[in-house]
């Protein structure tokens, strides 16, 4: 039996649960805004050992072979859902904490393991994994000092900063204001050298590979402006030693599904930004027709693989 | 030096700290806090983590200069962080965070625990991980059902030792010593510290012990006996514990 637990309308769980539905696989979808009426009870030294109640149903943890965990924080979704109820915020507090912990100890293939997606919470710890895996990184500084981060960007031309840890932050080239604010700064800054060229997001789900090119006039082409730096994306193969690379990326960070920012330098290198470890991947895969939601449906099916 | 990732709170590593730099000669110690991460200085090259310079005390380190660190720390908080704008704290407490979590990992020095997990003091397990992983090795444990709507009760701690390398300080039965010891190896950390019941089962471990003379004399003889052994990206080089999925399609494009 296939969970999927976190928003039923988020893009990627909607497709995979009707990508499997297709299949004649129906998933129990714990749905977060279901949050108050469900509950979790097992036995440390066997997770297999407990139940999983929401709404009407009781599900013997037993019975489940894959999950698929894309959640926001539930004490969130219940204040988005206009739930302020302080008791109501703690249950959902302790609840996302429980099925977080069983995440980690169910013999249940689970996509993906909550503490493997941790590397995403520090680029440059992430950037080292990455270099491990064989991928060219950008020059990277990290630096509370207005004099080092100059140096650099002479000694790169054109140099880029964007946040160090988890919370997304766009892209943005180094001008003299950004130095100003280190110079003031209260906050260590990551600053990195620039690197033209076609930008490619790749897919990687189990051992199947999906890539496509990104391009924009945008220096990040999450937040366009104008209609140049709106994204145009498109299909693309990757040479297989690059392919082979993702998926080993993918495996060394302990995740079977990754979304892995690439850059193919005019100048010949392959650079590796980061792999996101709960890729928001229905962006790409419409305009595309790419079959990542297929693959992943695969991949919950038949965990024995 | 000794470098004790902690905060200006932490009255314990102040102690260490002051403890270790009584001795006469330079300094042996230094406290790096959450304010330190705010003050120019930090210079640190990605591809160079034997190289640049850092701040602890207010000063200007050079890195080289580490001979190894302690981590006293799961996290920066934003409350630590006075001196930041209200609306700035939790993002700078973040970043701060993630630039340890990168350095202390990569560090080429005894490390104390590096980052892991998620938590800066690795490798970020829960007491129930511990439990399973004390039990799988052939320990006795504290056995517990978890339930989200009910806390469990743990136990009383009758015992508690802590691992520093091979050595246990703290008094404990042998069998509890072996229990730390073949965890703190099995998890690939130097520092645990765990707590048995009355009939001896584990009941806690974690790796962040409190911080008496005897345990930083025992952090100081684990760093000087591995100065040269940089463990720092060993464990990338070898397969995640993690279960990943192994299905059988040829890799390669599929455009």
């Amino acid at each position: 039996m296939i969970l999927v637990w976190g928003i039923s309308e988020d893009g990627p769980v909607r497709a995979v649960r009707e990508a499997l539905a297709r299949e004649g696989e129906a998933p129990l979808m714990l749905d977060q805004f279901d949050v108050a009426q469900s509950d979790l009870s097992f036995a440390e030294t066997d997770a297999s050992d407990g139940w999983l109640t929401f709404g009407d149903k009781c599900i013997e943890l037993s019975s489940i072979t894959t999950v698929y965990p894309r959640p926001y924080e539930s004490a969130r979704v219940l204040k988005a859902a206009g739930e302020v109820d302080f008791e109501a915020a703690q249950h959902a507090a302790k609840f996302d904490d429980t099925l977080l912990l069983w995440l980690e100890l169910t013999p249940a293939l689970v996509v993906n393991v909550p503490s493997a997606m941790t590397s995403n919470g520090s680029k440059p710890l992430q950037s080292a994994m990455i270099a491990a895996a064989g991928f060219d990184v950008p020059d990277t500084l990290l630096t509370t000092d207005a004099q080092a981060a100059a140096e650099f960007r002479d000694r790169h031309g054109r140099v880029i900063y964007k946040s160090i840890g988890g919370v997304r932050s766009r892209v943005s080239l180094l001008e003299e204001q950004a130095l100003g604010r280190i110079a003031n700064g209260a906050s260590p800054l990551q600053l990195q050298e620039y690197i033209p060229g076609t930008d490619l997001r790749v897919h990687v789900v189990g051992n199947e590979v999906f890539a496509c090119t990104i391009e924009s006039e945008a220096v990040d082409y999450r937040y366009p402006s104008t209609q140049p730096e709106e994204p145009r994306i498109k299909a693309c193969s990757l040479p297989a030693m690059i392919s082979d690379r993702c998926i080993a990326l993918t495996r060394l960070l302990g995740l079977s599904l990754a979304g892995i920012d690439l850059r193919r330098g005019n100048d010949g290198r392959w650079v590796c930004f980061e792999a996101n470890p709960s890729p928001g991947y229905t962006f790409y895969e419409q305009a595309t027709g790419a079959g990542i939601t297929a693959a992943l449906a695969r991949l919950l099916r038949s965990p024995e693989n | 030096m000794l470098l004790i990732v902690g905060g200006s709170y932490d009255a314990e590593a102040r102690s260490a700290v002051a403890h270790l730099n009584r001795r006469p000669g330079p300094q042996r110690a230094a406290l790096l806090d959450a304010a330190d991460l705010s003050r120019p200085g930090w210079r640190l090259l990605a591809n160079d983590p034997h190289g640049g310079s850092l701040v602890a005390e207010g000063k200007v380190l050079p890195v080289s200069d580490l001979t190894g660190v302690l981590v006293r720390r799961l996290a920066v908080y934003p409350e630590e962080l006075q001196h930041v704008h209200a609306d700035d704290r939790a993002y700078v407490a973040s970043e701060m965070t993630a630039l340890l979590a990168w350095w202390l990992r990569v560090l080429p020095v005894p490390v104390l625990n590096r980052p892991a997990g998620g938590i800066l003091c690795g490798p970020g397990r829960r007491p129930e991980q511990w439990r399973v992983a004390a039990r799988d090795l052939g320990f006795p444990v504290v056995l517990l059902r978890r339930e989200a709507t009910r806390p469990p009760v743990l136990p009383a701690i009758h015992t508690e030792i802590v691992a520093v390398g091979e050595e246990i300080v703290g008094e404990a039965l042998q069998t509890q010593a072996d229990c730390v010891l073949a965890l703190s190896r099995e998890a690939n950390v130097p520092l645990l510290y765990a707590g048995f019941d009355e009939f001896g089962a584990l009941v806690m471990a974690h790796s962040l012990p409190r911080l008496s003379v005897d345990l930083i004399e025992a952090v100081e003889r684990y760093v000087e006996l591995n100065r040269e052994s940089d463990q720092s990206l060993a464990e990338w080089s070898t397969s995640p514990t993690t279960r990943v999925a192994s299905n059988c399609v040829p890799a390669g494009a599929q455009p």
